[in-house]
Formats: C-alpha cells, structure tokens, sequence
C-alpha cells in the first residue's frame, strides 16, 4: 500500500477544502430552531431504567409499519411475479430497522436505541443467485480416521480428531490448529477426559475443561496460540453449563462443591498461571422466597456483565421434588451478589447477551411454544418484558449484537424453515421458505448451526434425508437484516468431499473444512 | 471542565468536516452524496448536542455515525437505483484530467467493510485497536480486513504500490 500516494489522491479531491469547510458551515447554519426541534421530537429522552412504553411512539411505528408493510409486501410480490423466482416471503408487518445512530462512547445513554427507529429501510429480497465464493478448503491431518470443527472464526479453525466420533463421551484424541496457510499445530492431552468441553478464549486461546472419571475431579487446560498448553490442578467441583472469558488468556467458571447436600457456588478465575481467584457467593436473603430443606442446583450460564461482574442462573430442585425453580443473579465487581429467584421455568442459557446499558436481555422459553423477551438490571429486576409472538416450536435462538436470530420449523419433513428477527423489544420480523426451493429436497432432518460474523451471520444446515439417504451441508449468509447474501450446496452421497461445518454428531467423514465465510 | 471537545456547530464543521466527508465518500463515492451525509451528521449533533469526556471521544462518535449512516443510506430503497460515480468524482476536480488516482479508485474498489478500515489506519492513522473500538468490531477483524485489504490492493496495482 502506497501510503503517500493514497493519501495525497484523496487530498486532491479536495473534501476538506476551505471552500467546502465554509459551505457546510454555511448550510449547518441554515438550518432553523423549528427543523431541529422538529426532529428531537422524534428521539424519545427516557430516564435512565424507565420502561419505553410510550404510546404515541408505538402509533407512529404502527403508522410506519403499516406503510412499510404494504410497500415491503409489493417489494416481494413484485420480482416474484416479474422474475418467478422462488424467493423468501416477508410474513410479518414488522418494519426494517435502522441502525444509523451510535451512542457517544463512555457516555451514559437514556435514548431508546437505534434498532427501534423507525425504518427508512425496505427489506431487500435478493434472489439466489450469488454462490459462496471466498472458501478455504483445508486437508485433513493425515490418517485421520474422523474430524470435527470445534471452533472456527475468520483467523482459524481448531479441529478435533478422533478414531469413532466425537461427543460428550467421546472426547477428541488430539486438537488441531489451523489457519488460511494450513496447519500449525497439534497437540494431545495427557489424558481423555469426559463430560468435557471446548471453550474459545481471548487472543485465540482455548480452555480444554473436562472430569476425570476415576477421582471426580475436573481438569482444565489451557491452550494458547502457539500450542503451548498449560494444565491446571483440578478441583472438586461441578462446573456450570458454560465458562466466561476474561480480558486475557484465562477464564471465570461458576462451580460448586460436588456431591454435597448444602451448595456453595464459587466463582473461580483461572489463568496460565492456575487459580487467581476463588470467592465462595454469599446470597442475600430474599424476604419474597425462602429456600427451606435440601436441595441441588446447577445447570447456569455465567455471562460477564462488562464492568467486571456477572449474570448467572442457576437451576433448583428440592432433592424431593417437591419444587423446582431458577435463580438469576448477579454478581458485581466487588462481588456482592443480587438475586432474583424463579425468573421463568427455565434458564436463560444461550439466548441472552448484555447490553450497552449492562443490563440482561435474554428471550426465555417459558413453554413449549410460547417465549418471552426480558431485560434485568443490575439489581435483577425487571425493566423490560414482552411476550414474544412466536408460536412454533423454535430450534435456536442466538444473541447477535443488539438482537436476536432464530430458527423454527427444523427437524421434521417438510416444514418450511422460518428465520425470525426479534428486536430489542421482542417484536418478530419473520422469514419463511420451503426448504425443498434452496435445496431440492425433501429433507428430513435440518440441523442449522449459527455462526457470527461482523456483519451478519451464517447458517449452516446439516441436512440428512433418510429416504434417499443422502447427506449434504447447505450454507446461506444473510445481513443483520434477514436478507439473504449468498449461499452453496456442498456433498451428497456420490461426494466424499464434505464439508466440515461446527456440527455435532453429523456423521459427516474427513475431507474438507469450510474457513469463515467472510 | 475543557474536554477538548466542541461547543458549537461551527466548531465541529470545522474541526471534523474533513474526516466525515472523506468517510462518507469511501462509502458513497459521489461527492455530493458524502457532503449530503456530513451535513446529517451536523443535524444529529445539533439534536443530541452530546457530551463528550474528550474530543477523541467526540471523534470517535463522528466516525461510527457516519459509517453508520452511510451503510443506511446504502441500503435504502432509493440507493439501489442510483449509479456509483467513480469515474465522474475521480475527474472532477480540475487535476483529474492529468492527476493519476489509482491508488485511490484501487481503494474506492474495495469490498465496503475494508474501506474505512484502509481509510481509518492509513489517512487518519489510527492503531488497529483504536480502529477496532470506534467501529465496534475485534481488534483481530480490522488486522484481518487490513492484511485481506492490502492483499487485494497488491494483486491490483501490483508491488509497487500494493
């Protein structure tokens, strides 16, 4: 890159020019009090926590999405009818957002933000026509008898190798670390552990966090970029659902003593250079709701709440059975703890994330078919609830950026797969399309797994059809906005050469491995 | 409390039209067009009139607003049906005739998401990290976008420039 070059072509162009400097002054200053105030009205200031439940901002986003309905609808049937190109039909009346404003850095916002502005933006049906191009096809490590993706983002992939398969009992042999330039190296534990597990960590670390059977005693290894491995002394606890990167190469996981009647859960941080923190939670009484008689708890995903702290639920149940609720908590930097016991029937697990603010915002499955959208903050209550407007059974549901992604209508024969948006305050734009248009199938069995990327997120579906008993990976890449980028087809039963997606248990052999998608 | 960060409309013009346009022109290519987006980003400043701990701080927030607002105006509806104007702009200026841009039409024909990166490093000279906060991404991303960036503007203009 020529730096010089570069930057003495754009000066030419001469944008900053005092005569260009003096002409937006000039216009700036055209604008009068009316326009601005004109506008602030449309930016609703809230209190800091206060619920934004204005009714006049609703009327006008019903206005608008009405409108934008009606326009979106004929932006659909339109190319339809000129093209008959099969594509994705819109079937909700929720407007595309904006995302056009950024809240200043460090600064405390109390605007509802962006994602709820009302739309300018028409949602765009792009047919598919544009193949996945940029793949990076990787050899497998040679003699390999079986391979899965662990983990891949756009600097690497780290692939487990294993004889049979690989699952919860069925641990990887040995790790494999790959990059665009192929691999880089290899490494294998001193010992197979069970109920074990793969957790990325900053600086394209990993955390290896398993038990070993015989003593009961959970292990952790860390590895970093360079293959160097550091293992850590075990210790006898339960580890939750999931650990929590820190800043650095290490993590934090919520465990408790195992096999004892009373529990005590201890956050523990640990780094390469073993445990730097080990505090016992002391929980505050709740005057709402006393735990009486014995009991377990487990289960939980700890999330760390940006200042330091962290959001954690954890499950319940008297060792009679007699009750059985989940906890919310958070933990803050000091770590004191507030508590809210029974947030719904179950845990927040994956679908949750913390926002600017701090606060919890998760989507719960409260039943079957009926999921409600929740924000706590720090102190646990509530400061945002809706039922969320979904009535299917919904495969996933994925935190991504201020929102999140799902997918409904996966696992049984002939439903149309729907991909749902749901905003930051629980309304639901909705996609859906039949299967068989992408893929020319009648495919039994969809397995989508969600991958993130800056600027939008990628599906890749595990499609298994029993009848002609054939087995191939489809991949779709889609904007913040449902709109579909690109997508391919790969493998079927006369192709050996599969693609590897992050997929559990697919059967799918060695040969290829599918890089980022970016 | 002096922050360093604008008090008026005036002063922010003047202090940041230059970084917001050539932003905004990475985007939209048109001259016109990115003087269009400055002067929004000035009517966002007029309505929020906000606060800054410092002027980096205020920079940065100009920065991602203006990204933000161009891949908005991107993907509206009436953007898809307007022509990119790279050859008109990169002839517009009365040099052009003689003046060589083709590092810059190199750039400008950059994926979108690598421009401001290669704009933000390069013109402004922002570190990686630095870069990674204002546009809210990985630190690792924007190194990732970079080298792919510099990959591309080599096999186009070749070693000498690449």
């Amino acid at each position: 890159m020529d730096k010089e070059r570069y930057i003495g072509q754009l000066d030419a162009l001469g944008l900053d020019s005092g005569d260009a400097v003096e002409a937006a002054v000039e216009r700036i200053q055209t604008v009068d009090q009316d326009t601005i105030q004109n506008r602030q009205r449309r930016v609703m200031i809230l209190p800091p926590g206060e619920l934004p439940a204005a009714e006049p901002r609703r009327v006008w986003r019903g206005v608008l999405a009405a409108v934008v309905s009606a326009a979106a609808v004929l932006a659909i049937l339109v190319p339809l009818w000129l093209v008959n190109m099969p594509a994705p039909a819109a079937t909700s009346s929720e407007a595309q957002p904006s995302s056009d404003e950024a809240p200043p850095p460090d600064a405390v916002s109390s605007e509802i933000p962006p994602d709820t502005a009302p739309s300018e933006t028409l949602p765009d049906i792009i047919p598919l026509s544009e193949p996945i191009t940029d793949i990076i096809w990787l050899e497998p490590p040679k003699d390999a008898e079986y391979c899965q993706i662990l983990h891949v983002d756009d600097t690497h992939a780290l692939v487990g190798e294993s004889e049979t398969s690989i699952g919860t009992t069925h641990p990887p042999e040995v790790y494999h670390y790959y990059t665009p330039d192929g691999l880089q190296w290899s490494y294998k534990p001193p010992v197979l552990f069970y109920d074990w597990d793969i957790y990325p960590l900053k600086n394209d670390s990993y955390a290896l966090v398993g038990r070993d059977h015989e003593s009961n005693i959970e292990h952790i290894i860390l590895l970093d970029r360079q293959g160097n491995a550091t293992r850590q002394p075990g210790w006898p606890y339960s580890r939750n659902d999931r650990v929590t990167p820190d800043e650095d190469d290490g993590l934090y996981v919520f465990a408790q003593r195992y096999n004892l009647s009373k529990n005590l859960i201890t956050l523990l941080h640990i780094t390469p250079r073993g445990i730097e923190e080990e505090t016992p939670l002391i929980f505050p009484a709740d005057p709402e709701f006393s735990i009486s008689g014995s009991y377990w708890e487990s289960g939980g995903t700890g999330i760390a709440d940006g200042s330091g702290g962290f959001y954690l639920s954890t499950y319940l149940e008297y060792h009679d059975s007699s009750a059985s609720f989940t906890r919310l908590l958070h933990i803050d930097a000091n770590r004191s703890v507030s508590m809210k016991i029974s947030i719904e029937k179950y845990s927040f697990g994956d679908s949750a994330f913390v926002t600017e603010k701090g606060n919890l915002r998760c989507v719960l499955t409260v039943a079957e078919e009926q999921h409600t959208l929740l924000e706590f903050d720090a102190g646990c209550h509530v400061v945002y609830e809706k039922d969320v407007d979904i009535e299917k059974y919904v495969y996933m549901i994925h935190p991504h950026g201020n929102i999140f992604i799902g997918v409904s209508g996966c696992g049984s024969a002939n439903t149309p797969i729907q991909l749902l948006r749901i905003d930051e305050k629980g309304e639901v734009f909705e996609i859906s399309f039949d299967f068989k248009d992408h893929v020319m199938t009648d495919s039994n069995h969809v397995h989508p797994e969600f991958v993130e990327l800056d600027d939008g997120f990628i599906l890749i579906y595990d499609v298994w059809e029993f009848d002609n008993e054939r087995h191939f990976i489809h991949v779709e890449r889609y904007d913040d906005y449902l709109r579909l980028r690109s997508c391919a087809t790969f493998g079927d039963s006369e192709d050996t050469k599969y693609l590897l997606g992050k997929i559990h248990e697919s059967g799918i052999t060695r040969s290829g491995i599918l890089w980022a998608l970016e | 409390m002096n922050t360093g960060a604008c008090h008026s409309i005036e002063e922010v013009v003047r202090t940041y039209h230059g970084t917001i346009a050539r932003i905004a022109f990475h985007y939209v290519k048109d001259r016109s067009a990115a003087e269009d987006i400055a002067q929004e980003i000035y009517m966002k400043w007029l309505i929020k009139r906000p606060d800054f701990a410092s002027a980096e701080d205020e920079k940065a927030w100009l920065i991602r607003l203006t990204v933000n607002l161009c891949k908005n105006q991107l993907s509206a509806a009436w953007a898809r049906h307007t022509i990119p104007l790279d050859d008109t702009v990169l002839s517009d200026d009365p040099a052009g005739a003689d003046t060589a841009r083709d590092v810059l039409a190199a750039v400008l024909a950059l994926p979108e998401k690598y421009r401001t990166a290669v704009y933000l490093f390069y013109y402004e000279g922002y570190p990686s990290g630095e870069i990674a906060r204002i546009l809210g991404q990985n630190d690792r991303t924007i190194r990732t976008r970079l080298a792919r960036a510099r990959k591309i503007l080599k096999e186009r203009l070749g070693d000498d420039y690449g």
